[in-house]
C-alpha cells in the first residue's frame, strides 16, 4: 500500500519565542528581594549569546527527534555537520506515514513535537541559569517523546474498497433429479 | 469406457477480498491486544503495509499452491515436456483455481468450496503474520486453518446423484 506523506512545520519564531515567554514568565514569578541578577538571566532573549544557546538546544532537540522518528523520515545523503541551524529557517518534518496511519493525530504530532524541542531547550537553559527548574522540563520532554509515539503509532480501520460491486450470486435451488434421489444420494 | 469429465468450475479470489479481510482481523487483533505499547499494536496492524505486504503475498501464494494441490485429481494439470519455475515474488490480482469435476458435481459443493477457500486463505496469511507480531495470537489462526482444510478435501467427494458401483469390477 502506498505510503502517503504529512508535513509539519515548525516555526522557528513559534519556538523561541514560546521559549523567551515560559523563561519570562518563570523568572518573573521566582522575583524576590534581591535577586534580581538570576532573574534576569534565566529571562531568555535575543542578545547573541542567549539566541545562539536556543538556537543550539532547538537543533539539538530537533535532532534527537528525527532518530525516534526515524521509523517514518525517508532522508538520503552521506554527510552531516554541527553547524548551528539558522535563526529564520523553520522546521520541516516530512513523515512518511502507512496508509493506515490515523490523521487525526496530525494535531497532537504537531503539537507534541513542537512542545518537546521548547522543553529540551528550556531545559538546557535552565540547566545554566536556573538548575532547580531544570529537571521538570527535561521530564516534560520525556512525556512529550511519549505522546509522539503514541500518536505517529495509531491507525485506522480499514476501509473496503471495492472497484466494482459483487453480482449477488443466488442460491442454488436444488434440481427435480436430485430431489427425488435425496434419500439415495450420498449429498449430506 | 470412462468418459473424460465435462464441467469445468472455476473459482477465482480476488486479492484484494483476501487483503481486505486479513487488515480488518489484524486491526481487531492489534486493538483488543493488551498493551500499553503502541508500536507493538501497530506492527500486527500494518499487515497490509509497504514490504510487510510482500510477505503476505509468499504466504498467500503458498497457500494457495496448497489448495489447488488439495483439490487434486479435479485440479490435475499435467507437467509440460519442459518446464522452468523460478521463485520471483509476482502479486497477482487474481487467484484463479480451475476444476474439472464430475458431472454430478453440485452446485451447492462449489459454494461452500468458494467459501472455505477464502477462509483457508485468510488464516493461513493471519498464522503467518501473527507469529511475526503476536506471537501468543498464533495458535488460534492454525487451529482454524487447519478445521477448514479437511472441509475442503472432503467436499470434493459429496455428489449429487447416487454413486453407482458396478457388481463386477471387471
Amino acid at each position: 500500500m502506498a505510503r502517503q506523506t504529512i508535513t509539519i512545520t515548525l516555526y522557528k519564531s513559534e519556538l523561541v519565542y514560546d521559549v523567551q515567554n515560559k523563561t519570562y514568565l518563570t523568572g518573573r514569578s521566582r522575583q524576590k528581594d534581591n535577586n534580581h541578577e538570576d532573574v534576569a538571566n534565566m529571562q531568555a532573549n535575543d542578545d547573541e549569546e542567549n539566541a545562539n544557546q536556543i538556537l543550539r538546544s532547538l537543533g539539538n532537540a530537533f535532532a534527537t527527534l528525527k532518530t525516534k522518528l526515524s521509523e517514518y523520515l525517508e532522508e538520503d545523503g552521506t554527510s552531516a555537520n554541527d553547524i548551528q541551524m539558522d535563526g529564520t529557517e523553520n522546521i520541516v518534518i516530512a513523515l512518511k506515514v502507512p496508509s493506515n496511519f490515523n490523521p487525526a493525530t496530525n494535531d497532537t504530532i504537531s503539537a507534541a513535537l513542537h512542545q518537546y524541542i521548547v522543553n529540551t531547550a528550556i531545559g538546557d537553559w535552565f540547566t545554566i541559569t536556573n538548575k532547580p527548574d531544570a529537571a521538570d522540563y527535561i521530564k516534560q520532554a520525556v512525556i512529550n517523546l511519549e505522546q509522539i509515539r503514541e500518536a505517529v503509532n495509531k491507525r485506522v480501520r480499514p476501509q473496503r474498497t471495492t472497484p466494482t460491486p459483487p453480482e449477488p450470486t443466488p442460491d442454488p435451488e436444488p434440481t427435480p433429479e436430485s430431489t427425488e434421489e435425496a434419500e439415495t444420494t450420498e449429498n449430506p | 469406457m470412462i468418459k473424460p469429465r465435462t464441467k469445468k468450475v472455476t473459482l477465482t479470489f480476488k486479492r484484494e477480498e483476501i487483503l481486505y479481510d486479513c487488515k480488518n482481523y489484524a486491526y481487531v487483533e492489534g486493538d483488543t491486544m493488551k498493551t500499553e505499547d503502541e508500536h507493538d499494536r501497530h506492527q500486527v496492524m500494518d499487515i497490509g503495509e509497504d514490504g510487510n505486504v510482500d510477505r503476505v503475498t509468499r504466504v498467500l501464494d503458498l497457500a494457495f499452491a496448497h489448495c489447488v494441490e488439495l483439490c487434486y485429481p479435479y485440479s490435475k494439470v499435467e507437467v509440460e515436456d519442459e518446464t522452468s519455475l523460478d521463485d520471483t515474488l509476482q502479486e497477482r490480482d487474481e487467484l484463479v483455481l480451475h476444476l474439472m469435476v464430475p458431472d454430478d458435481f453440485s452446485q451447492t459443493t462449489v459454494e461452500l468450496m468458494r467459501r472455505l477457500i477464502h477462509e483457508f486463505l485468510v488464516y493461513k496469511v493471519m498464522a503467518d503474520w501473527m507469529s511475526l507480531t503476536k506471537p501468543d495470537g498464533e495458535a488460534k489462526w492454525v487451529q482454524k486453518a487447519e478445521m477448514v482444510e479437511p472441509k475442503i478435501s472432503a467436499a470434493l467427494t459429496f455428489r449429487v446423484g447416487r454413486v453407482r458401483r458396478p457388481l463386477n469390477p471387471f
